[in-house]
């Protein structure tokens, strides 16, 4: 007996290459589908660990690929046979198979016809064949899931940030920063401010009075200048001043002569109140009080006390000789 | 002639008889070659064509090649089914007694050519059915064998539909092909104008007889057709049927009636002797898609809309061919 398979065998490498061809596209969609959804879950759990997502993928190709390779895309004799006829054999190989252990003179016959024409044929005759939907749908698919994997990562990362949502009707709403002083200073730059949501405003200054100290702003910034960036909400600071009359804080002279502003308060002993350039000293602070009266008040009072001899601390003293010159 | 011997020489035969038929018939070789592989495979044909295209010809032709005995049957409205089967008449023997004795009709022929069939009444086209199928005749309750091989060939014209009866589904169906004779082209019309001022009479000379004949149909029954291209032809054939689970969407949509079971055996049975005409021992898919036309032709009825929309049978057969193979072979 004839073994027919022997001259089916010179096509059976191009049927196995495209088998497993086969077999590795079909997987592959399945593996980034997988890896997909890997990366979608490992994004809503916030889990920063991307790297699943690809080792999934390919644990999930290897194993379709094989599954898919022995369980369909692995070259039968019939579907070589198939195959083999398509190149104009007629029908001649698959017949031949059947008749393979037929003995008759019709069949002998046959496989003889079959054999000759199959001798004909050039193997490269054969061409690999692969669906052009199976290759578009895995290319988008690696596609998706690459891009998916790289955004997910560098999210989880933190090296991309999604900005706050901004609902639309509040993508013009103007927010009103205003900046006050508390008694002992006073707050120089544009004190109240309209600034639009997620705008930066204009910087301002804390500077404390004489006899007071800049402490902190109620929001505990602790720079005496300062502006603000990505406004969202309003705002109402005031700066915190103390009190240095009581000499529990001592007093660094040299930050007060750098947090000088450019133009100085007048000094007492010149003329108060013609500083008319100081037009932010002038203003009310508490609303009730203006710092034009506070020096003024300070200034009688030391001077009353000096007068009927009553006792002057050092501290005070030395403040008064600093800003008001010799009282004696 | 041995079996085997009968295989290797059966393409010779064949090409011989297409050489012949040839020497009177200028072209139409779909038909005759058609016509030559249902007398082997043991199937009636019914010829459509308008006049004066040869069918006549082509028949004598035939039974000239064949060397087998011709009768003539003009079909018109009259025919009585006597006049065709025959019928038993009041003679004298030997002795001078009144005896009853069969006259055999035109159908106790080898090759029965039964003209303008459909002029006929119906009750005289039935005469012919037990004789197609079963190819006995049954006159007052005797059967009598008609002798091997039989074959009818029948014409009508598919124009003049005035007088006629169209042929039952149950007739139509007895016959293996339909087979449409179209007018000659320039070329051949010259030259059946030339041959025929010379004589009228046909010149083809026997090459096959009766035994030969079949043992060719012997032979090409035992064509091997395996079971992938047997299934694709009965699909092709359950496709017609517009209920079936293998109905084609055109089915669903123009056909009234499908093929019948005898369609499916007519076309493997053609195909085997198609397949042998053209040096081959195994049936192929083109083989079944080739003679799906021929014997599938008559055997469907359409519904109203396809007359509608002009579909002709052969369109729903293109289509179906087309359906079944993307469906079974996927391509």
């Amino acid at each position: 007996m004839i073994d027919i398979r022997k001259y089916l065998n010179k096509f059976n490498s191009k049927l196995i290459a495209e088998g497993v061809l086969r077999s590795v596209l079909v997987a592959g969609t399945v593996a980034f589908t997988a890896m997909i959804i890997t990366a979608i879950a490992l994004l809503i759990a916030s889990v920063n660990m991307i790297w699943i997502s690809p080792i999934v993928g390919v644990v999930v190709w290897v194993l379709c690929t094989i599954v898919a390779y022995f369980a369909k895309y692995k070259p039968t004799m019939t579907s070589m046979a198939e195959r083999i006829d398509l190149l104009g054999l007629e029908e001649r190989v698959i017949t031949m198979l059947e008749l393979e252990n037929n003995d008759s003179y019709i069949a002998k016959r046959q496989r003889e016809d079959a054999i000759r024409e199959i001798e004909k044929v050039n193997s490269s005759k054969i061409k690999i064949v692969l669906s052009k939907g199976i290759v578009i749908c895995t290319s988008v698919l690696l596609l998706i899931s690459v891009c998916l994997i790289t955004v997910s990562g560098l999210y989880l990362n933190g090296t991309i940030k999604v900005p706050p949502p901004i609902i639309e009707n509040e993508k013009n709403l103007y927010m009103d920063i205003s900046y006050n002083a508390s008694k002992g200073g006073v707050v120089i730059g544009k004190v109240n401010q309209s600034i639009k949501r997620g705008g930066e405003t204009e910087q301002v200054e804390a500077i404390a009075a004489e006899g007071f100290i800049f402490i902190k702003w109620t929001d505990d910034n602790l720079s005496n200048k300062r502006s603000e960036s990505n406004v969202i909400v309003a705002m109402d600071i005031v700066a915190l001043f103390m009190n240095l009359e009581d000499g529990s804080i001592s007093i660094d002279k040299d930050n007060i002569e750098d947090e000088k502003p450019e133009n100085p308060p007048p000094a007492i002993g010149g003329q108060p109140g013609s500083g008319g350039q100081y037009e932010n000293f002038d203003q009310v602070i508490d609303g009730t009080i203006d710092y034009k009266d506070v020096l003024e008040e300070f200034y009688q009072k030391y001077k009353k006390d000096i007068e009927e001899g009553r006792y002057v601390s050092e501290e005070a003293r030395r403040i008064i000789e600093l800003y008001f010159g010799a009282i004696e | 002639m041995t079996n085997e011997q009968m295989i290797n020489e059966f393409g010779e035969i064949t090409n011989k008889i297409f050489g012949e038929i040839a020497r009177d018939v200028i072209g139409q070789k779909s038909v005759v070659e058609n016509i030559v592989i249902a007398m082997i495979a043991g199937g009636n044909v019914l010829l459509e064509g308008v006049p004066g295209v040869g069918k006549t010809r082509l028949v004598r032709s035939l039974s000239r090649v064949f060397t087998l005995p011709f009768s003539r049957i003009q079909f018109t409205p009259d025919l009585m089914p006597a006049d065709v089967t025959g019928t038993s008449m009041i003679v004298k023997d030997s002795k001078g007694n009144s005896v009853f004795e069969f006259q055999k009709g035109p159908i106790f022929s080898n090759i029965v050519l039964a003209d303008e069939i459909n002029r006929a009444t119906p009750k005289t086209q039935s005469a012919l059915l037990e004789a197609m199928q079963e190819h006995t005749v049954t006159v007052l309750g005797l059967s009598r064998k008609l002798s091997q091989p039989f074959f009818v060939l029948a014409t009508q014209n598919p124009i003049e539909q005035d007088g006629t009866y169209p042929l039952p589904e149950a007739q139509m169906d007895r016959f293996m092909f339909k087979l449409l004779v179209e007018n000659p082209n320039a070329d051949e019309l010259f030259e059946i104008v030339k041959l025929t001022q010379k004589s009228m009479s046909e010149s083809a000379l026997g090459v096959c007889d009766k035994e030969k004949l079949l043992q060719m149909r012997a032979t090409a029954s035992e064509i091997p057709i395996a079971d992938d291209v047997l299934k694709y032809a009965i699909n092709v054939c359950l496709a017609t049927h517009s209920d079936s689970e293998c109905a084609a969407s055109i089915s669903k949509k123009y056909v009234r009636v499908g093929a019948s079971p005898r369609s499916a055996q007519s076309i493997v049975s053609a195909a085997k002797v198609k397949a042998l005409m053209s040096g081959r021992f195994n049936v192929s898919y083109d083989d079944i898609n080739q003679l799906a036309y021929p014997v599938l032709r008559h055997r469907i009825k359409m519904n109203f809309e396809a007359i509608a929309d002009r579909i002709t049978t052969d369109d729903i057969i293109r289509k179906i061919i087309i359906e079944v193979e993307k469906k079974i072979r996927g391509n």
